[in-house]
C-alpha cells in the first residue's frame, strides 16, 4: 500500500512540474503582434500595437509569480466566494448614514423594506443566527425577527415604533412583543461567595453552578422623551412571564441536582416554576456628549426607579432601582478616551412574606466575563466598575481595552473588593448612529476565556439606551 | 541485491534526475528576462476606438454592493493576488496616452492660455433665462433640479449646501475646467446666478411651486434674493451608465483595454490628489453612446465635480478625507496595533475661516499617500510611469491658469480666493516634486549626428537649486546588457548631452541608453530608458520607458 501511494504521489508530482514547464511555456506574453484585424484584437495585441513595440518586457519572476497565483487560486476563490455571500447578507442595521448606504440592497419594495442578519456567538455558548425583517412608513418603524439555534435556544421579536416631535420634544414610543427559550442559564448562588452564604442550600458541592431552561415571554412598552439635547426621561411597563424548565436528564449540574429546589427563593416549585410579573418604571438620560456616532468626551449617567408586582400566583413584589454613570475623559485629542463607569442596581422586597423569585434578580449584562444570561453573581445590590479605553479605527470601527469588576452585596456597607469576579479584554466594535452594531471581543479573568461576536443590533443593549 | 530492489532503486535514481531536470529548466526559464524590443515605425497617436459599433446595453450600478467590494471584499481578495501590475495599456512608443474616447491631449501638449482652459470646453454655453424646471431632487444628499432653459437645453442644477455657502459652486466651476485642461470628457458645466422669478415650471412636469419651494429652503439662501448655482449641461447621447473601473463593457466592441490598466484613468491618483477630490467612484462617470444609432461609439466622462477641493470631507465632518479610505484593513490593523497612540495629521486639520473652502489645505497634504474614499482600482493600480506622466500634465498648468480659473468662480469671502490660489499652487509644486522623484524625470529633446540631448524635467520644474543631481548613463544592447557603463556625457542647465563613440555609430543595431537620476546622493527608483535604433550612422528615437 505504501508503495503504491508513494508510486502515485511520484506520478502527481512529475505531471505537476511537468504542467507547470509547460504552463511557463505558454503564458509567455512575448508573443509577436498578431495580424488579426481590429475586430478580433486582444487587448494584448493592442497594447503591442499601440505601444509600437515588437515585444514586451519579460521580467525574471514572472513564472514565479504565475506558479505563486496558480497555488492561490483556490484560497482566492475561497475567500471571494465567502465574502461575496457575506456581503449578500449585509450586516447593516437600520439607522441614518449606514442605511442610506445599504438601502439600495437591503431595501426592496419603495426602500421601505428591509431585512439585516443577526447573529449571537460566544465561546461560552451556542452559535444562534437569525435575521430581523423591518418596514418603514412615514415615522413608524416595525420589524419581526429572531435567531435560532435549537429548540431551546431561540428568540423571536416583533417591535413597533413611532417616531415624532411636538411643541420642540421629540417622542419615541416603543412597543415590543417577545417571546423565546434559553438553555443552560446558570445560578451560582447567592451573594459575594455563594459557598458559604447561608441562604443557598446545596445539595452538592461539586459544581459551583445550576443549570436550566428557560422560557420567557414579554411585552414591554417604553415611552421616551427627549426633552433638551441632554436630558431624556422614559416610562417604560412590561408584562414578563418567566417559566424555568429542569431538563429531565441525568446531567450533574442541573439546577435540582446543585441547590435544593424546595429551598431556593422564591415561587420556582411552589408557582410551578412560573414567575408573572409585572413592572412600571420611570428613567432618565443625561448625556452630554457632542456626538454619539463618534467618540466624544462627556457625562453619561442613567438613573431608574421601578416597581415590580407579581400576578396571579406571582405573590412577590419588589423594587427596582440604579443608576449607570460613566464619564468619557479624553485623553488624545478628542476622540482617544478614558471610560471609568459604575453601574449600580438594587432590589427592595416589598412583602417580606415572599421571597423574590431567584430569576427576578439582576443579570449584570455589562459584565463581560460572563454570558449576561448567567447569575454568576447576585444579590440585593450588584456594582460593576469598569474601565476602559476607546480609541477609533476606522469612522465606523472602535477598539477598547477595559476591565470590569462584578461586585454584590446583601447590604450596601458590606461590598468588598476581595474576591470578585473581574475580566479584562479587548475588543472591535462596528458603531451606527447611536449604538454598536456588532462587537467581537475576548476577555479572560476569573471566570476563564472568552469570545464573544455578535451582529446586529445587541441583545444586551438597554432598551434606554437605543431607541433614537 | 535482489533484482527488484536493484530495479527499484534504478527507478527512484531515474525520477529523481527526471524531477531535476524539470526544477532547473522551469529555474532557467522562470529566471530568464528581457528588455521590451520597439518597432522602428510612426509613433501612434491616436487610438482607433471610435470604430462604428451597436449601442451598448445599459450597466446597472449598485450602490451597496459597490462599495461593499471596493471597500471589503476587493481588498481582501487583492491580498492573495501576487500577480504583477501591468504597464499602462494606452500608452505609445513616447510613453504619451493615446487620443482616444477617454482622452484629449491639452495641457502639456499644445499651448493652453488661461482664457482657453477658463472657455475652451464651451460650445453650448450657461442656461438662457427663464429656466423651466422639469424634475426635482428633494432632501438626501445634493438637492437641485433639472431643467430647461430658453432654447430647450437641458441642465442639471446643483447649489451649496446651506451650511456651506459657495463650497461646491466654486469647486466645481474650477475643478471642471482643470480636468477638461488635463485632458478628459467632461460636461459644461457653468457658474450661474438667478432669482425665484427666474425658475418656471416646465409644461410637461408635474411638480407645483411648493416643490420648488421645498427644493430650495434645502439649500444655500439667497444673497440679495439671488440664487447661486452651478448648472451642468445634459451630455447628449445615449447614457449608458458610469464607467466600470475594473474590466471593460463587454459588448462595446471598441473597449477592449482592462479599464486599471489605462494610464488616463492612472493618472487621476495625481489629478484628484492636487485637487482632493476624493469622492472619485464609478457613479461620478459616466458612458455616452454617441453618432448615428448603430453607427455611433461610446464615450467615457468624468461628472461631477462639486465636492473636490474638500468639499465633500468639510460636509460631511471627515478630516481624513483626502488621507485615508472610508475603510480599511491596514488602516483599522493600524490604528489597532497602536492602541490609538499614533496622532495622525489630519487629525491635527481645523476648519479655514471661510465656509466656500472648508478644510482645504495643503500643509498636511501628502500627494503620495493621498487616498479616495472608495479605493477606486485605476488609481490603486498606478505606477510611477504613470504618475509621473500625470506629474508632466500638471506641469504645464501655471500659476496665471490657477488665478484665471479661481478668480472666474467667484468666491463671495474676502480672503477666500487668495487663500485658494496659493493653496492650489502650493499642492501643484508637492504633487510635481512628489512623482518627479518616483522615476529618472528625463526627456529626449534632439538629436544631432551622434549626439543626443535630453531635459532633467525633475530640475527644471520642481527640484530646489541647492539640489545635487548627476547621472548615471549606460549603453546597453537589445538583450539589456550593458555596453558601456558610462557613456560620456555633460551637462547643462538642465539638459544632458551625451554622445555615442563615432566607431559605435558606424554599426547598425539596437540600442538603449539609459539614464539614471541621482539627486542628493539618492539613486532614483527607476531609469528612463531611451530605444534607439542606429542605422547608417543616424541615430533614431523609436521608444521611451520610464
Amino acid at each position: 500500500m505504501k508503495i503504491f501511494t508513494a508510486t502515485l504521489l511520484n506520478k502527481f508530482i512529475l505531471m505537476l512540474l511537468i504542467s507547470l514547464f509547460y504552463t511557463q511555456l505558454c503564458m509567455s506574453e512575448t508573443d509577436q503582434l498578431t495580424e488579426n484585424p481590429d475586430s478580433v484584437r486582444t487587448a494584448h495585441d493592442i497594447y503591442l500595437h499601440t505601444r509600437g513595440l515588437k515585444y514586451d518586457k519579460k521580467d525574471s519572476d514572472e513564472t514565479f509569480r504565475k506558479i505563486a497565483n496558480g497555488l492561490l487560486f483556490l484560497p482566492r476563490i475561497c475567500v471571494d466566494g465567502l465574502l461575496y455571500s457575506f456581503g449578500s447578507g449585509a450586516n447593516y442595521v437600520e439607522e441614518s448614514n449606514i442605511i442610506q448606504r445599504a438601502e439600495n440592497f437591503l431595501y426592496f419594495y419603495n426602500k421601505t423594506l428591509g431585512w439585516y442578519p443577526k447573529i449571537k456567538y460566544s465561546s461560552d455558548y451556542k452559535l444562534a443566527m437569525g435575521a430581523a425583517l423591518f418596514y418603514k412608513h412615514s415615522s413608524m418603524k416595525y420589524s419581526l425577527g429572531g435567531y435560532y439555534a435549537n429548540s431551546n435556544y431561540w428568540n423571536a421579536k416583533i417591535n413597533a415604533v413611532q417616531i415624532f416631535q411636538k411643541n420642540g420634544v421629540l417622542y419615541n414610543i416603543n412597543l415590543t412583543g417577545q417571546t423565546g427559550s434559553i438553555e443552560e442559564m446558570k445560578f451560582y448562588g447567592y451573594g459575594h461567595d455563594p459557598s458559604l452564604d447561608s441562604r443557598n442550600h446545596f445539595l452538592s458541592l461539586k459544581n459551583e453552578y445550576g443549570t436550566y431552561n428557560q422560557e420567557r415571554s414579554k411585552i414591554q412598552l417604553v415611552t421616551g422623551a427627549q426633552i433638551t439635547p441632554k436630558w431624556e426621561l422614559f416610562y417604560t411597563s412590561f408584562y414578563s412571564k418567566r417559566k424555568i424548565i429542569i431538563p429531565p436528564d441525568n446531567n450533574p449540574t442541573i439546577l435540582g441536582n446543585i441547590f435544593d429546589l424546595n429551598q431556593l427563593a422564591g415561587t420556582v416549585i411552589q408557582n410551578n416554576f412560573m414567575t408573572e410579573q409585572l413592572y412600571n418604571e420611570l428613567s432618565f438620560r443625561y448625556d452630554t456628549r457632542s456626538h454619539l456616532k463618534e467618540l466624544s468626551p462627556g457625562i453619561r449617567i442613567e438613573g431608574y426607579l421601578g416597581y415590580s408586582k407579581g400576578i396571579q400566583s406571582d405573590q412577590s413584589r419588589f423594587i427596582r432601582s440604579g443608576f449607570d454613570a460613566a464619564l468619557y475623559i479624553p485623553v488624545i485629542l478628542r476622540n482617544r478616551l478614558i471610560v471609568p463607569r459604575i453601574l449600580f442596581d438594587s432590589i427592595h422586597n416589598q412583602d417580606p412574606d415572599t421571597e423574590i423569585p431567584f430569576t427576578e434578580y439582576m443579570q449584570q449584562p455589562a459584565f463581560r466575563g460572563v454570558s449576561g444570561r448567567h447569575l454568576l453573581r447576585t444579590d440585593n445590590h450588584s456594582m460593576i466598575t469598569s474601565v476602559e479605553y476607546q480609541w477609533p479605527l476606522t469612522k465606523q470601527f472602535r477598539g477598547h481595552i477595559f476591565y470590569d469588576l462584578l461586585m454584590v452585596s446583601h447590604q450596601l456597607q458590606n461590598f468588598t473588593l476581595n474576591n470578585n469576579p473581574y475580566a479584562v479584554g479587548l475588543g472591535i466594535d462596528i458603531h451606527q448612529s447611536h449604538s454598536e452594531i456588532s462587537r467581537l471581543t475576548v476577555s479572560t479573568g476569573s471566570e476563564g476565556l472568552r469570545v464573544i461576536l455578535s451582529m446586529g443590533l445587541s441583545e444586551n443593549s438597554s432598551y434606554r439606551s437605543n431607541w433614537k | 541485491m535482489p533484482v527488484q530492489n536493484k530495479i527499484k532503486r534504478i527507478y527512484r535514481i531515474g525520477i529523481s534526475f527526471v524531477y531535476l531536470s524539470i526544477l532547473t529548466l522551469l529555474v532557467f526559464t522562470g529566471c530568464s528576462s528581457h528588455l521590451a524590443r520597439f518597432n522602428d515605425s510612426p509613433v501612434i497617436t491616436t487610438a482607433n476606438d471610435k470604430q462604428p459599433v451597436p449601442a451598448p446595453k445599459s450597466s446597472d450600478y449598485e450602490k451597496i454592493l459597490y462599495t461593499y467590494d471596493v471597500l471589503f471584499r476587493n481588498p481582501m481578495v487583492n491580498e492573495l493576488d501576487v500577480s504583477k501590475i501591468p504597464p499602462a495599456m494606452d500608452v505609445n512608443a513616447m510613453d504619451n496616452v493615446v487620443t482616444s474616447t477617454w482622452y484629449t491631449p491639452r495641457l502639456g501638449f499644445r499651448d493652453i492660455s488661461s482664457d482657453t482652459l477658463l472657455y475652451g470646453l464651451e460650445k453650448t454655453g450657461p442656461p438662457q433665462k427663464p429656466l423651466y424646471v422639469s424634475k426635482a431632487k428633494k432632501g438626501g444628499g445634493n438637492p437641485g433640479f433639472i431643467i430647461k432653459d430658453s432654447r430647450g437645453k437641458s441642465y442639471l442644477l446643483k447649489f451649496d449646501p446651506p451650511e456651506f455657502p459657495g463650497l461646491e459652486t466654486t469647486t466645481a466651476l474650477v475643478v471642471n475646467r482643470l480636468f477638461w485642461g488635463f485632458g478628459y470628457n467632461v460636461p459644461e458645466d457653468y457658474l450661474i446666478y438667478f432669482n425665484r422669478d427666474d425658475l418656471r415650471i416646465d409644461e410637461n412636469s408635474e411638480l407645483s411651486n411648493s416643490d420648488l419651494a421645498e427644493v430650495l429652503s434645502q439649500v444655500a439662501a439667497p444673497e440679495n434674493n439671488v440664487y447661486r448655482a452651478t448648472a451642468s449641461l445634459w451630455l447628449s447621447g445615449l447614457f449608458l451608465g458610469p464607467t466600470q473601473a475594473e474590466g471593460t463593457r463587454k459588448d462595446d466592441l471598441n473597449d477592449k483595454i482592462p479599464h486599471e490598466n489605462l494610464r488616463i484613468l492612472r493618472a487621476l491618483k495625481v489629478f484628484c490628489a492636487f485637487v482632493n477630490h476624493s469622492d472619485i467612484r464609478i457613479d461620478n462617470s459616466a458612458d455616452i453612446y454617441t453618432g448615428e444609432p448603430g453607427r455611433g461609439y461610446v464615450k467615457h466622462y468624468l461628472l461631477d465635480f462639486g465636492e473636490a477641493f474638500d468639499g465633500h470631507g468639510a460636509e460631511h465632518g471627515y478630516l481624513w478625507d483626502g488621507f485615508e479610505h472610508y475603510f480599511s484593513y491596514r488602516s483599522a490593523f493600524n490604528n489597532f496595533i497602536s492602541a490609538g497612540l499614533k496622532i495622525h495629521d489630519w487629525e491635527k486639520l481645523e476648519y479655514t475661516p471661510w465656509k466656500s473652502v472648508g478644510t482645504f489645505e495643503a500643509e498636511a497634504f501628502d500627494p503620495v499617500e493621498w487616498k479616495e474614499v472608495y479605493p477606486y482600482l485605476p488609481i490603486r493600480s498606478s505606477q510611477p510611469a504613470d504618475t509621473y506622466w500625470a506629474a508632466k500634465v500638471l506641469a504645464a498648468l501655471t500659476d496665471e491658469h490657477i488665478t484665471a480659473l479661481v478668480r472666474a468662480a467667484d468666491y463671495p469671502e474676502p480672503g477666500a480666493e487668495a487663500y485658494m490660489i496659493k493653496t492650489l499652487i502650493r499642492r501643484r509644486d508637492k504633487v510635481l516634486q512628489c512623482y518627479m522623484d518616483q522615476v529618472s524625470p528625463i526627456e529626449f529633446e534632439s538629436i544631432n549626428e551622434n549626439t543626443l540631448t535630453f531635459i532633467d524635467l525633475g530640475k527644471m520644474l520642481s527640484d530646489s537649486d541647492s539640489d545635487k543631481t548627476e547621472y548615471q548613463t549606460e549603453l546597453l544592447n537589445q538583450d539589456g546588457k550593458i555596453i558601456k557603463l558610462l557613456l560620456f556625457h555633460k551637462t547643462d542647465n538642465n539638459r544632458i548631452i551625451i554622445s555615442i563613440d563615432k566607431e559605435y555609430m558606424n554599426t547598425n543595431r539596437y540600442s538603449i541608453i539609459r539614464i539614471t537620476k541621482i539627486k542628493n546622493n539618492r539613486i532614483a527608483p527607476s531609469a528612463a530608458d531611451f530605444h534607439v535604433v542606429i542605422n547608417d550612422n543616424k541615430i533614431n528615437l523609436v521608444g521611451v520607458v520610464h
